[in-house]
């Protein structure tokens, strides 16, 4: 078996297993040790918590936001880009299409290059953040750099595979391979936020919005 | 015998060719350059080199019918008529129709499909990356 | 949770009866909740600039997501799912363990629960809230500030903080009564376990020992107001320290007796002296350790005042005080009591001078009294130092005046004024009340 279709086949597996696995055993801890609710919440707002993850998820939505024109637009391009880019690109969907048959709609080409830009330009500015903002220094841990890092490298050597630009075939296997490991660190790293935001907002929301009259966003 | 039918069915074609002056070889070359912009448009990967004769080489135990296929209504099924091989495109279009994937797939399924099958069953096979079909010039 | 007793603080334990301890308490006080907002932080630092301390001083320490990593440390190292159940991660003796330094520190001197980091936090984290696990669990070890032990003893046995009998609280009343009658009229007095009335009126113990005129203030609010209100034996302590322990069970055993006072009495609704975390508790917390709402409307004082005003009630001369005049919001009052509005409809009634802080109402800052800081001594530097936030804020106004209403903020401002100079007055918001009644 040669580096390609082992990064292709096997290692794709194994990542995506780890980062289903590793998600359901990190959401079904939560569920499971937290069982009880030892605290009730006689005054929980559903609708509140619905409002407080909806503002959080509109650009310029919440307070913090509101406050930082730079950072906000940024950040939301990020999200945006790095979420709607692996899915639907074409290279991508063509490989889904390869192993099971089925594919969806896909981004041109001018699209593609664009959010590859917006994720480079977004994981320098994070870097930048947490190396030269104080209080952003001040809670970083390793983790904390090494995870934009991987990102970086990830979208940049996807976009010199997509446009081959260096040797194509070593570019391809490890921008499949480095990619792997970023997801397969989903579920044991700080990008589990993704799994745990909507719960701690909606939380957050159902007791200080509505009931408390403290708008969290 | 499939030589004599397939030189005549070559010249057949080759004259239809000429006569409907299309500019494109249908004849069997060495290389044929798989760019459609006409069912395609804007392309996002460079256009595909194939080399037929090589496949032809390649595949002589599998015949053309490893590639060459018709949908047959009467038994629902694909079936490959010597001497009836036609282009790719003549069927599959931009977008699929019923169980006929669209050209772009259809050129995945046979090229990366082969190759990646090949290369499992440690054969000589072809690229099954991107960028070794659609090389950059 | 209700049904438990007070539950004692055991200063004296054995390495084995503290990791036992330690897991009690954690099963009891985490959640999903809990789970979801302790994961959830992506250390983005926003937090930083939300709370007092670090505004004060740009130290690591005082950043809550910090905060919260030493009390994730600490539940690495002892109930993490898969390493506690390795007999080579056998976790330390908790009461040699340096990370529970830390995190006294962090639980208790660097952090007032104010909750102004959880209203900026993109992810949601209430950071206040899990902070809470930390004092929780440092409570099981006996490791508490001096200050938050002895109050919470002496109410516990006799109902008050300050010890005081039940005849000293109606000796007290009694002269107050005396005195007001001057001002009031002859033929005033003051109910004392009066049936069915429609207000229980909660008193600070303070008021009654050491700062009468505060309760003078009081009363005469009420009084003018026409309320049919009573005073009680059975229970005249807002204050509740026990929850700043981290102990929700002893916090409930204090909130109770208010509670039952009001079934003895039978009165229609509580109304509380000014008190940030007494209001909190009350209104809010006890709901959810008894998991159902309250059947009758517990107020902070000043939610009366704005009705009464409403209602024409209550008539204020304006401007008896000079302004400009400012209002700091009690974090517990604003922010996680919900009480924004109504103290700011009634100083406008009073002043034409009134001035916001920046910022104000729920996005406030807290005074750097909070969190029972203010109830220990030792703590008088760290609070000078972290009032420093609010100093500022106080300074940009230009405010003659501070009003808050909140026993714990008015000390702290009090003592920011001097140490950093404002020139200020601080005001209870009954104080410049019951002075303008007309």
């Amino acid at each position: 078996m040669d580096l390609y279709e082992l990064v292709r086949g096997p290692l794709a597996v194994a990542a995506f297993a780890v980062l289903i696995l590793g998600s359901l055993y990190r959401a079904l801890s939560m569920i499971k040790v937290g069982k009880k609710a030892k605290m009730l919440y006689p005054q929980a707002s559903i609708s509140g918590g619905l409002r407080s993850i909806l503002h959080h998820l509109l650009p310029f939505g919440a307070s913090y936001m509101r406050a930082r024109t730079v950072f906000t637009v940024i950040t939301f391009l990020f999200h945006m880009a790095v979420i709607i880019l692996p899915i639907f690109l074409m290279s991508h969907i063509v490989l889904w299409f390869e192993s099971f048959g089925f594919l969806w709609w896909e981004l041109s080409k001018p699209a593609a290059d664009t959010m590859t830009a917006v994720v480079v330009i977004a994981c320098l500015f994070f870097i930048g953040r947490r190396l030269f903002v104080s209080e952003v220094r001040q809670v970083s841990s390793a983790s904390e750099y090494l995870l934009p890092i991987l990102i970086l490298i990830v979208f940049l050597t996807g976009f010199c595979a997509s446009h081959q630009w260096g040797p194509y075939r070593p570019m391809l296997i490890f921008h499949i391979a480095t990619s792997e490991i970023l997801i397969a660190l989903i579920p044991f790293s700080r990008l589990m936020h993704m799994l745990f935001f909507p719960f701690s907002r909606a939380y957050m929301g159902a007791e200080h919005s509505r009931v408390l009259g403290a708008k969290d966003w | 015998m499939s030589f004599f039918n397939r030189k005549f069915k070559f010249i057949g074609w080759s004259l239809l060719c000429l006569l409907l002056q299309t500019g494109t070889a249908f004849a069997q070359e060495e290389n044929y350059v798989l760019a459609h912009q006409d069912v395609f448009g804007k392309m996002q990967r460079p256009a595909v080199h194939f080399p037929h004769a090589a496949h032809e080489e390649a595949l002589s135990d599998e015949g053309c019918g490893a590639c060459h296929h018709v949908f047959d209504e009467q038994v629902k099924k694909l079936v490959y008529t010597e001497g009836e091989e036609q282009e790719c495109k003549t069927c599959h279009g931009l977008k699929p129709a019923g169980t006929s994937p669209a050209l772009r797939e259809a050129y995945h399924k046979s090229c990366t499909g082969c190759h990646r099958l090949k290369k499992k069953n440690i054969e000589k096979s072809g690229p099954t990356t991107c960028g070794e079909c659609h090389p950059k010039k | 949770m209700a049904s438990h007793g007070a539950s004692t603080l055991d200063m004296n334990l054995n390495p084995a009866q503290a990791v036992d301890s330690l897991q009690k308490i954690y099963r009891k006080y985490t959640s999903r909740k809990f789970f979801a907002m302790l994961q959830a932080c992506v250390h983005c630092g926003l937090c930083a600039e939300a709370c007092h301390y670090y505004c004060s001083e740009k130290k690591s320490d005082f950043i809550p997501a910090n905060r919260i990593k030493r009390l994730a440390a600490v539940i690495n190292e002892y109930f993490h799912p898969l390493k506690s159940k390795l007999p080579f991660f056998t976790p330390g003796n908790p009461l040699t363990n340096p990370k529970f330094d830390g995190l006294y520190k962090a639980a208790f001197e660097n952090c007032t629960l104010c909750g102004k980091c959880a209203l900026i936090c993109p992810m949601g984290i209430n950071t206040g809230e899990i902070m809470y696990l930390a004092r929780a669990l440092l409570f099981g070890l006996g490791r508490i500030p001096s200050g938050l032990i002895g109050p919470v003893q002496t109410t516990l046995t006799t109902g008050n903080y300050l010890g005081l009998s039940g005849e000293d609280f109606i000796e007290t009343v009694e002269w107050i009564a005396e005195e007001m009658a001057e001002d009031m009229g002859a033929g005033f007095t003051i109910p004392i376990d009066k049936e069915q009335p429609q207000v229980l009126y909660i008193p600070h113990p303070l008021t009654l020992r050491d700062l009468p005129f505060l309760l003078m203030s009081e009363l005469k609010i009420l009084a003018a107001a026409g309320e049919d209100y009573t005073l009680s034996t059975h229970d005249f302590d807002v204050v509740n320290y026990a929850f700043y322990q981290g102990s929700k069970e002893n916090a409930f055993q204090i909130a109770n007796t208010t509670l039952q006072a009001r079934e003895k009495l039978q009165a229609k609704s509580i109304a509380l002296a000014p008190c940030g975390h007494g209001y909190r508790i009350l209104r809010w917390e006890v709901e959810k350790m008894l998991g159902e709402k309250h059947n009758f409307p517990i107020y902070s004082l000043v939610e009366l005042i704005d009705r009464y005003i409403q209602d024409g009630r209550l008539k204020l001369e304006k401007d008896k005080f000079e302004g400009p005049i400012t209002y700091h919001d009690p974090c517990n009052i604003a922010r996680r009591g919900g009480i924004i509005q109504q103290p700011r409809n009634v100083i406008k009634a009073l002043t034409s001078n009134f001035v916001e802080m920046e910022p104000y109402g729920v996005h406030n800052f807290c005074c750097g009294g909070g969190g029972g800081l203010a109830s220990t001594a030792d703590f008088g530097k760290i609070r000078a130092t972290m009032g420093k936030a609010k100093a500022e804020q106080i300074r940009k106004t230009g405010a003659k005046i501070v009003v808050t209403g909140c026993f714990n903020c008015k000390t702290q401002i009090r003592d920011i004024g001097q140490n950093y100079d404002l020139g200020i007055e601080v005001k209870s918001i009954v104080e410049v009340v019951a002075d303008s009644i007309r």
